[in-house]
C-alpha cells in the first residue's frame, strides 16, 4: 500500500486478516536503515502471524528508507544522528494518524528495532492517543558514537591532557628517531583505545573485534559501571525523558534486548536513573541470551516472535 | 555520452508501482519503474539473497532509479521467501529463485512487446541472470560481482556467520565443516537469520559462473573488487572498485560513491540497447 503523507509517498505492506479481531493494529517501522521486512524477515514474519490471528498488521518504509524516497544521509553515523535527534518523529506520527483513519483503527502498537525503537518512543509522545503500545527491540538510548566522541572530547579535557603529557614525555626520551616515531604511534593508538569510552563498552559487551581475546571479569566490571546513580554522558536526554514519561503514564511496552549486549547495558543503566521511582508494571522486559543486536543468530527470530505475537494479541 | 545518476535528493523519473504477482501459490513482490514515454529498453534487476539483500537495498533502489532517470523501464523484485514476497524461506532453492526471475522476465516481455529486455544481476542474481541469458529468455545480461559458483558464495556467507558469532560470543560454536555436515545431513542451519536447508545447499552447486553459451551474445561482467586488467579474461569483463565494506555487506556508506560502476553499466546498457547492436554486441 502507498500513502501520501505530506510531501512523501510512503510505501508499506498491509497483512490481510481473514477476520479482524482487533481495532488496535501492529505497525512496524524500519529497523535501522534496512527495508521494512526487517533483518531476517523478522517484522514480516511477526506481522504474518499477527494477521493470521486477526490483528491487522502493517509495515512501512519511512521517508529515505526502502521503497520510500527521500534525501538520505551519506553515512550511517549521519543517519543515526538523524534518528536519535528525532528526525523521523514527524513522519511516523503522521503515518500513524493517516493509517488509523484509513484502516479505521482505534490505534496501533508501534514497533521497531534499534533506530526504529528510538523513533517509536518519540512518536508515542507525539501521538499519545493513537500509539496504544510499544514494541521496542534493542532500543538505542544513547547518542550515536561520533557525536558522543565530540562531546566526550569537550567534556573530558583532563583525560586528553594526560594523554598529551604522556606523548610529550615519550618524545623527550633519548631514543633513535625511528624508535621514537614508532613509540609515539603505538602510544597514540593505545592511548586512543585506552581512553575511548565506546571502545571499552564494545570490548566489555563482546561487540568489538578484540573482545574475545582478553579474559576479563566482564560481568563484575559492567555491574560496577551500572551501579552509578547518574546518567552516562552519552545518554540521549530527550529520548530518556520521553521514555520516562511514557512509562510514568503506565502505557504498555514490551522491550526485548540481547542479553549483556551494548544496548541492553545502556538501557539498564539509564533505567536505573530515569525509572528509579516509577511504577514499571506496564513494562515487560525480555532478555534474550546468545544472540546479536539484530537477532539473526541463536534462533532469536522465532523467540522474538514468540514473545511479541501473544503480547500484542493480548492488547486486543 | 553523459548519463544521469540518481541521488536520494533528486526527483524520481516516471512512476514507481509496487505490485504483487501471483506465482505458484505465492506472491512475488515486484516494483515497476515505469517511463512516461517509450522506454529505451527494459531492465529486470535480480538482487542478492537474504541479509545481502537487506544491506544493499538502498543502493539497489538507487540503481533502479538511476536506470529510470536514463529512460529505462525497470522491474525489481524479491525472491520467494525473502523480503516482501511470500513463501517460506525453507522451501526455496536456487532453482525456485531462478523460476522467480524467469517469471518476472516473462512479465516484462508480456508488457513490452518488441522491446529489448536485459537482465542485470548482482551476486546470486548474477548467477541466475546468466542462466536466463543462456536460455535466451533475455536479450542481454549485465553481471555484477558474480561468485565463482553458488556453493562458494554460500560457503563465504557461512564464514561471515562464524566470524560474527565468534566475535560477539553468541550462537553455536561450530566449525564451517560441521555446519556443512549438518546441512548435508538434512538439518536446518540458521545463517544471518535465515534457515538454510540441504536443498538450498545442494542446489547452489549447480550454479557455476561461466562464459556464455552463445558466443556472439550480449553479455558483460563487472567485478567490483578493483582487480587489475591482467585478471580480466577478455573484453567482456571490466572491473571497478567500490567502497569497502561493499554495499551488500555492513557498509558505513548509505550513499556510496558508485559513479564509476553506474556510469560503466549505463554505458554498456546504452550500447546494447542501440538498434545497430541488436543481438551481437559484447
Amino acid at each position: 500500500m502507498q500513502l501520501q503523507i505530506g510531501g512523501d509517498l510512503m510505501t508499506g505492506t498491509a497483512h490481510v486478516t481473514a477476520e479482524r479481531r482487533s481495532n488496535v493494529g501492529m505497525l512496524f517501522i524500519n529497523f535501522g536503515y534496512v527495508p521494512r521486512d526487517g533483518h531476517g524477515g523478522l517484522a514480516a514474519q511477526t506481522c504474518d502471524a499477527l494477521a493470521a490471528s486477526g490483528v491487522p498488521a502493517f509495515r512501512f518504509d519511512l521517508p529515505r528508507i526502502g521503497d520510500t524516497p527521500g534525501e538520505l544521509p551519506s553515512h550511517t553515523h549521519q543517519f543515526f544522528d538523524l534518528v536519535t535527534s528525532g528526525g523521523f518523529t514527524q513522519a511516523t506520527a503522521a503515518l500513524v494518524q493517516t493509517l488509523c483513519e484509513r484502516e479505521q483503527l482505534d490505534g496501533v502498537c508501534l514497533g521497531g528495532l534499534c533506530g526504529g525503537a528510538v523513533t517509536a518512543i518519540f512518536a508515542a509522545e507525539r501521538e499519545p492517543s493513537k500509539v496504544r503500545a510499544l514494541v521496542l527491540l534493542e532500543p538505542e538510548m544513547y547518542v550515536t558514537e561520533p557525536k558522543a566522541k565530540k562531546e566526550d572530547a569537550a567534556a573530558a579535557p583532563k583525560r586528553l591532557r594526560k594523554r598529551d603529557r604522556l606523548l610529550a614525555a615519550l618524545k623527550r626520551l633519548p631514543q633513535g628517531d625511528r624508535v621514537e616515531a614508532l613509540g609515539v604511534k603505538l602510544t597514540k593508538k593505545i592511548g586512543a583505545s585506552a581512553f575511548n569510552y565506546w571502545g571499552w563498552m564494545r570490548f566489555l559487551t563482546y561487540e568489538g573485534k578484540r573482545g574475545q581475546w582478553i579474559p576479563l571479569p566482564r560481568k563484575m566490571i559492567l555491574d560496577f559501571v551500572l551501579s552509578s546513580s547518574t546518567l552516562p554522558e552519552v545518554t540521549n536526554m530527550p529520548l530518556a525523558s520521553a521514555w520516562q514519561r511514557y512509562v510514568q503514564q503506565k502505557r504498555p511496552v514490551l522491550v526485548i534486548t540481547a542479553d549483556q549486549k551494548l544496548r541492553e547495558v545502556f538501557f539498564d543503566r539509564i533505567n536505573r536513573v530515569v525509572l528509579r521511582k516509577v511504577d514499571t508494571q506496564s513494562m515487560r522486559h525480555v532478555r534474550l541470551k546468545g544472540t546479536n543486536h539484530i537477532f539473526t543468530t541463536g534462533g532469536a527470530i522465532e523467540t522474538v516472535m514468540g514473545h511479541v505475537v501473544p503480547w500484542v494479541q493480548r492488547l486486543a | 555520452m553523459s548519463h544521469a545518476i540518481y541521488f536520494p535528493h533528486s526527483p524520481i523519473a516516471g512512476r514507481e508501482t509496487p505490485e504483487y504477482l501471483d506465482h505458484k501459490g505465492n506472491q512475488l513482490y515486484v516494483v515497476h519503474h515505469q517511463q512516461p514515454k517509450e522506454a529505451v529498453a527494459v531492465v529486470v534487476l535480480a538482487g542478492p539473497m537474504s541479509l545481502e539483500r537487506s544491506q544493499s537495498y538502498l543502493t539497489w533502489v538507487r540503481w533502479a532509479r538511476t536506470l529510470a532517470c536514463n529512460g529505462y523501464d525497470v522491474y525489481r523484485f524479491d525472491y520467494r521467501g525473502v523480503g516482501e514476497s511470500t513463501g517460506a524461506f525453507r522451501e526455496q532453492t536456487f532453482d525456485t529463485w531462478l523460476d522467480d526471475l524467469r517469471t518476472v522476465v516473462a512479465l516484462a516481455r508480456s508488457r513490452h512487446t518488441g522491446a529489448r529486455v536485459l537482465a542485470n544481476g548482482i551476486r546470486l542474481g548474477a548467477l541466475l541472470s546468466q542462466r536466463c541469458h543462456d536460455e535466451a529468455s533475455v536479450d542481454g545480461c549485465l553481471l555484477w560481482e558474480p561468485p565463482v559458483n553458488g556453493n562458494a558464495m554460500l560457503t563465504d556467507m557461512l564464514r561471515r556467520k562464524l566470524a560474527a558469532d565468534y566475535i560477539e560470543q553468541v550462537g553455536e560454536r561450530k566449525t564451517r565443516e560441521a555446519y556443512i555436515a549438518d546441512l548435508e545431513a538434512g538439518l536446518d542451519v540458521e545463517v544471518e537469520g535465515y534457515p538454510w536447508t540441504r536443498a538450498l545447499w545442494r542446489s547452489s552447486k549447480d550454479y557455476v559462473f561461466a562464459e556464455p553459451k552463445q558466443r556472439s551474445s550480449t553479455w558483460h561482467t563487472i567485478y567490483l573488487d578493483g582487480r587489475g586488467p591482467e585478471k580480466l579474461p577478455n573484453a567482456r569483463y571490466e572491473s571497478v572498485k567500490v567502497p569497502r565494506p561493499a554495499f551488500w555487506l555492513q557498509s558505513q556508506h548509505l550513499v556510496a560513491d558508485l559513479d564509476d560502476l553506474f556510469t560503466k553499466s549505463l554505458g554498456w546498457m546504452a550500447r546494447c540497447s542501440s538498434p545497430v547492436n541488436n543481438g551481437s554486441f559484447t
